[in-house]
């Protein structure tokens, strides 16, 4: 009798807790890198995941924004000095220290984002789909991981090159590279890139990187290098494709009814309405209209400074598509407004490369002359402005940089551009004036000024967790 | 069979809480061998909650900070009558930032969260063969989850020009089961006794939540999503399991020698394939002097006891996927329609195992007169190796975290209770004491011995490095204001402060290397108290009986980031009382403490760094519970009344500013304990009740 009911009973349990399946779990709701990136539909999906690491607010959700437009000339924290707008603040003042939340915030999610292209680029390969799409996947993925790359070269200096997957510590590149060393790869992975990307997408598939986005970077970084030969081939490519054109109405850039149009190369993609795919760009450039009332209750971190609205030529056709202001207390960035359903969740997407930016790359590539003045000319024509040539005032790089910094005013070139022109101490110690002991410890030891600059060390200090280096110029 | 009803009253209108409980429970002995037993418990809670502890700038705000800020020249309600919410503090310019009005966060926010948990465990028992008994017990937990919440348009979220309504609908489940089965051995041979248990269990959960959120709700009149568009929504299922095989024996010799030795395996689910296993034996060993012959004569003691133990025991809190890469969904927008993205959303960690603790425990148990005094005295050294913690890594890898066992943590410390019953007559007086002292120390950190920064509710404020407590907190020390221009000229040049006065905070060289950097941020205090205590005295006359119970933590710090705003100077939100302390100028100095006023402290002094101006004694000294009950037998109807009336938290005292000084923001962090970040004030309760025993 008793050995019918116990042995049984000892053997079902034995049988059932013993078999090892019993704890080897696997996750129900959530994928699992071990049996993911195998077909095709895998690295659709995983591709999807890396453009939204563009999204981060470490990346061009926020923080490119912050350590890029807001440090330069054209906008500053507006107001306020405790909290959030206190660190803000710092940004602003070039004095912000290598553990602020922000720069590790943006170092973080970058670095996130590039781990997102890691993946993909380490196991395409091995994949079994067409080579069509694998082509155009690792060639998206290059593209995303260089644009992120270049973001970091230009905010923080010499960075870590991580070019495969750490899937444990010890893969984990801590060896800083001078910018000539990230350029270098960048320009090598561009070069791959336009050769597997194709020209252009249709339907669903609108807002995924092109051949040609792929040369326009790939312009951008010749110039920051110094390779302006290279520069020039590669820009007028893409005029000789004649794929793009400029928009007439200069206000039609940007906008929900305009994304993705004729002039657009490149776009952070968004979208409104609850589903976590929304930008902040209202509530950080035009705070006065969005939902929340602004940042931290009542800021707009990226305000319009005076200089920048000096800057504008009279009759500029630009300058109120760019701003409004009432003259006295409210003036805020009018490229990125529209209606919110909720706050922090607006349509607007960010415009990372457009058609005038190659005209005025060219003509950067190109130097003074004719051709470069017409293709200045055919931007500033947009404008309302008339044409300039050899004998208007100023230098060349001067004028130019004059139509890059109304062209592009809240774009996030101003900052990559004083520094490309090496004129960002100078530019930056007018805007700065009020500053009286400001440390301008800035970001990037390029190559036409040398700054000495505390983002070297930053990564080791935050190994270490030993002392910033802070100096100043 | 019993039930039970407790409803509780929270401090901010519209929070309640009520629970209803019933138990009950069958034993029936089938044959003389063979016995089968059932229990049975429901509980089933309703919770009416509002947005209390989280600070001001969450969404919705905290009620608690939220009215803690508010400037007092903020008015309440509008000229009509209307909750003000417009005429916030930012309107006082200088770019200060606002606070929501509590008022408007208590009418707009709604939300009700209920339970209902079924548990109960059925067993069968059978003896066999004289000395063994073999029992199989389930135990069954299914707890069921609702949760209804919504933030109306009415919120005009930190002077926001409308409002953002939210709606969200859960639902959960929880089932976990756990089978047991087991053998006994008793059996007494002479002057030996023994004991021994083997057995097998297997336990598993689990876990369901549903989510359905809406926004988009043209006004507050349906405030359930069903009143507004449906915009998200998600179904999250995970399980875990545990498998043990466990043993143990005991030993006694004339009951005066005491032996136990116990070995147990138990494999998780929640640790990598191949490390899912851990071992952990200990064992006993008790010796009650009081049986010696030697003993014979000493007659005021009538318990002596000596104890000691040493073993192990494994620790698996952690995520049920701990060491599995997971990819998570991160969508994307192309063509302006949302289209599936996913990403990794951790490091992969197949070498994740157990965290063991060694303990060795050293007790004395004694008793005098007759058990007049009585008590206890224990130390012990606990050992807690390969920790599960989060550890920071390089965030070049794309990661900035990853779950790894590391490290090694030390408490040892020591426990002594007391028990004297002064009194044993008709009026009956005894006196419980206990004092318990613990000393927390990491050991080691991985290979490197980095330790480990770890970022709470503002910023990088906790450290974890060898020698010191677990997560104490970090930063820079504040030695009080620049008192004078030659005080300031002298002081070593602060790196963090680009322009600093007289009037604002000066900080310590802590390296000497003439400068404040970065370098000279140091250990700040920890949440780890030096020791606690308690003494509880209870009286009894007749059928009246009353305790009192104060009990005390000395030697705690509390890391207090209110102080941050609202004793920093800023001038963004309302201060502290003790702000008026602070430096107005060299004839009004204040006590020297306090920072001077500056709206602009970022670009001047940067007085509000973490330092040590915002840590604080948290000891304190509490009356934590009177009660005085009257007992009486109720012929016929009742075996026993009771009618009391207790108090809880009736005093307290403390030099801590906040509300409460147990807070503990981060309590589900131990890298980061002891913040309040606008604390739930620590409520006073008097209860009535009643007890009635049929």
């Amino acid at each position: 009798m008793k050995r019918n009911i116990i042995f049984p009973l000892l053997c079902s349990v034995v049988l059932l807790s013993c078999s090892k399946d019993f704890t080897n779990l696997a996750p129900i709701s959530q994928r699992n890198a071990q049996n993911f990136y195998k077909n095709q539909t895998d690295f659709q999906i995983a591709i999807n995941g890396a453009y939204d690491g563009l999204q981060l607010q470490g990346t061009y959700g926020r923080s490119y924004l912050l350590l890029s437009e807001m440090r330069s000339d054209n906008t500053n924290n507006g107001g306020g000095a405790s909290g959030l707008a206190a660190v803000l603040q710092d940004i602003d003042d070039f004095k912000e220290i290598a553990t602020a939340a922000e720069l590790q915030l943006c170092w973080a999610d970058s670095y996130n984002a590039i781990a997102r292209c890691n993946a993909i680029l380490d196991r395409i390969d091995g994949a079994d789909f067409s080579s069509t799409l694998k082509d155009q996947f690792k060639g998206e993925a290059l593209f995303i991981r260089s644009l992120v790359y270049y973001n970091l070269a230009t905010i923080f200096g010499n960075i870590p090159l991580q070019l495969s997957s750490a899937t444990s510590t010890a893969q984990i590149n801590l060896q800083q590279s001078p910018p000539a060393e990230v350029y270098a790869q960048l320009i090598t992975d561009l070069n791959t890139a336009a050769g597997l990307l194709p020209p252009s997408y249709t339907g669903a598939n609108i807002g995924r990187a092109t051949k040609n986005a792929a040369k326009a970077l790939l312009g951008k970084i010749y110039l920051t290098a110094g390779d302006k030969n290279s520069a020039r081939t590669v820009l007028q490519q893409i005029v000789v494709d004649n794929q793009y054109r400029l928009v007439d109405d200069y206000s039609k850039l940007w906008g929900p009814a305009n994304e993705n149009g004729p002039e657009s190369i490149f776009e952070v993609q968004y979208k409104g309405g609850g589903q976590r795919e929304g930008s902040n760009y209202v509530e950080f450039f035009a705070s006065p209209l969005s939902k929340s009332g602004g940042v931290g209750g009542g800021n707009t971190p990226l305000s319009v400074t005076s200089d920048v609205i000096a800057a504008f030529e009279p009759g500029d056709d630009r300058f109120r598509k760019s701003i409004y202001t009432n003259g006295n207390d409210t003036t805020y960035v009018v490229k990125y407004i529209s209606d919110q359903i909720s706050a922090f969740d607006a349509e607007n997407n960010w415009v990372v490369l457009r058609y005038a930016d190659v005209l005025l790359m060219l003509a950067e590539a190109l130097g003074e002359g004719t051709e470069a003045y017409n293709l200045i000319n055919e931007v500033r024509d947009r404008a309302n402005l008339g044409p300039i040539d050899a004998s208007t005032p100023g230098t060349f790089e001067e004028k130019l940089l004059h139509e890059r910094h109304v062209e592009f005013a809240f774009e996030n070139q101003r900052w990559p551009d004083l520094l490309r022109f090496g004129v960002a101490k100078q530019v930056m110690s007018v805007h700065k004036r009020e500053l009286r002991r400001h440390r301008f410890t800035c970001s990037l030891p390029y190559h036409k000024e040398k700054l000495t600059c505390q983002w070297v060390d930053w990564y080791r200090t935050l190994v270490n967790r030993s002392q910033t280096n802070e100096t100043s110029i | 069979m019993s039930g039970g009803y407790y409803q509780e009253k929270g401090i901010i209108k519209g929070s309640d809480f009520d629970r209803f409980t019933f138990r009950t429970s069958i034993v029936n002995d089938i044959t003389s061998k063979l016995q089968v037993g059932v229990n049975l418990n429901f509980a089933y809670t309703n919770n009416n909650r509002l947005p209390v502890n989280a600070p001001y700038t969450a969404n919705p705000p905290g009620i608690v900070y939220s009215a803690m800020v508010n400037s007092p020249v903020v008015k309440p309600y509008n000229a009509d009558g209307t909750i003000n919410q417009l005429d916030g503090q930012n309107h006082l310019g200088g770019g200060t930032t606002t606070a929501d009005n509590p008022l408007a966060i208590m009418a707009a926010v709604k939300e009700t969260a209920n339970n209902f948990r079924t548990f109960g465990n059925a067993y069968a028992q059978y003896s066999f063969l004289k000395y063994f008994t073999f029992k199989t017990f389930v135990g069954i937990d299914l707890d069921n989850f609702q949760q209804s919440f919504y933030k109306g348009n009415s919120l005009l979220y930190r002077g926001a020009p409308t409002g953002d309504p939210y709606g969200q609908a859960s639902a959960g489940q929880g089932v976990n089961w756990i089978w047991e089965n087991t053998v006994n051995y008793t059996r007494k041979l002479g002057d030996h006794s023994i004991d021994g248990i083997a057995g097998y269990t297997a336990q598993k959960q689990t876990d369901v939540l549903k989510v359905v959120v809406a926004q988009q709700f043209p006004d507050d009149q349906i405030p359930t999503v069903s009143g507004g568009i449906v915009t998200g929504g998600s179904e999250v299922k995970e399980e875990w399991s545990l498998v043990s095989a466990l043993a143990r024996v005991n030993y006694s010799f004339r009951e005066k020698y005491l032996l136990t030795g116990t070995i147990r395996s138990d494999r998780s689910s929640r640790f990598g394939f191949g490390n899912q296993t851990g071992y952990f034996p200990s064992g006993s060993i008790g010796w009650r002097i009081m049986e010696e012959p030697f003993m014979d004569n000493i007659n005021v003691l009538n318990e002596l006891k000596l104890r000691a133990s040493y073993g192990l025991s494994g620790n698996f809190e952690i995520p049920n996927y701990g060491p599995i890469a997971l990819l998570t969904p991160r969508n994307y927008v192309l063509n302006n329609q949302t289209v599936n993205g996913i990403a990794q959303a951790n490091l992969e960690n197949q070498k994740l195992s157990w965290e063991t603790t060694k303990s060795l425990n050293l007790g004395l148990d004694f008793a005098f007169l007759r058990d007049r005094i009585y008590g206890s005295f224990d130390y012990y050294i606990n050992h807690t190796s390969n920790l599960l913690l989060y550890v920071t890594i390089p965030s070049s890898s794309g990661f900035s975290t990853a779950l790894t066992n590391i490290g090694k943590v030390e408490n040892k410390g020591f426990e002594f209770s007391l028990t004297s019953r002064n009194t044993v007559n008709e009026f009956k007086w005894s006196t419980d004491f206990n004092f318990s002292s613990n000393r927390n120390k990491v050991l080691a950190l991985g290979d490197a011995g980095d330790p480990i920064l770890s970022e709470g509710g503002a910023g990088l404020r906790h450290i974890t490095r060898i020698g010191d407590p677990i997560g104490s907190y970090y930063g820079y020390v504040a030695l009080g204001v620049y008192k004078n221009e030659q005080q300031l000229a002298n002081a070593p040049v602060d790196n963090l402060a680009p322009a600093p006065r007289v009037g604002d905070m000066m900080f310590k060289d802590v390296n000497g290397d003439g400068k404040i950097t970065s370098a000279d941020r140091t250990i700040l205090g920890s949440f780890f108290p030096d020791f606690t205590w308690g003494i509880n005295n209870k009286f009894r006359y007749k059928n009246f009986d009353l305790s009192i119970f104060f009990q005390g933590v000395q030697g705690r710090e509390i890391i207090n980031l209110t102080r941050r705003q609202m004793l920093s100077g800023v001038g963004n939100f309302n201060s502290y009382s003790l702000y008026n302390q602070r430096w107005i100028s060299p004839e009004q100095p204040g006590n020297g403490m306090h920072p001077r006023a500056d709206r602009n402290t970022g670009i001047h002094g940067n007085n509000q760094r973490e330092s040590s101006y915002q840590v604080e004694d948290g000891s304190y000294i509490r009356l934590r519970n009177v009660s005085l009950g009257y007992e009486f037998k109720w012929n016929k109807v009742a075996d026993r009344v009771r009618v009391y009336v207790t108090g809880n938290n009736l005093w307290m005292s403390t030099k801590y500013i906040g509300f409460n000084p147990e807070t503990n923001n981060q309590a589900n962090s131990n890298l980061t304990p002891g913040e309040d970040y606008g604390a739930y004030p620590l409520s006073t309760t008097v209860m009535l009740g009643l007890n009635i025993n049929f």
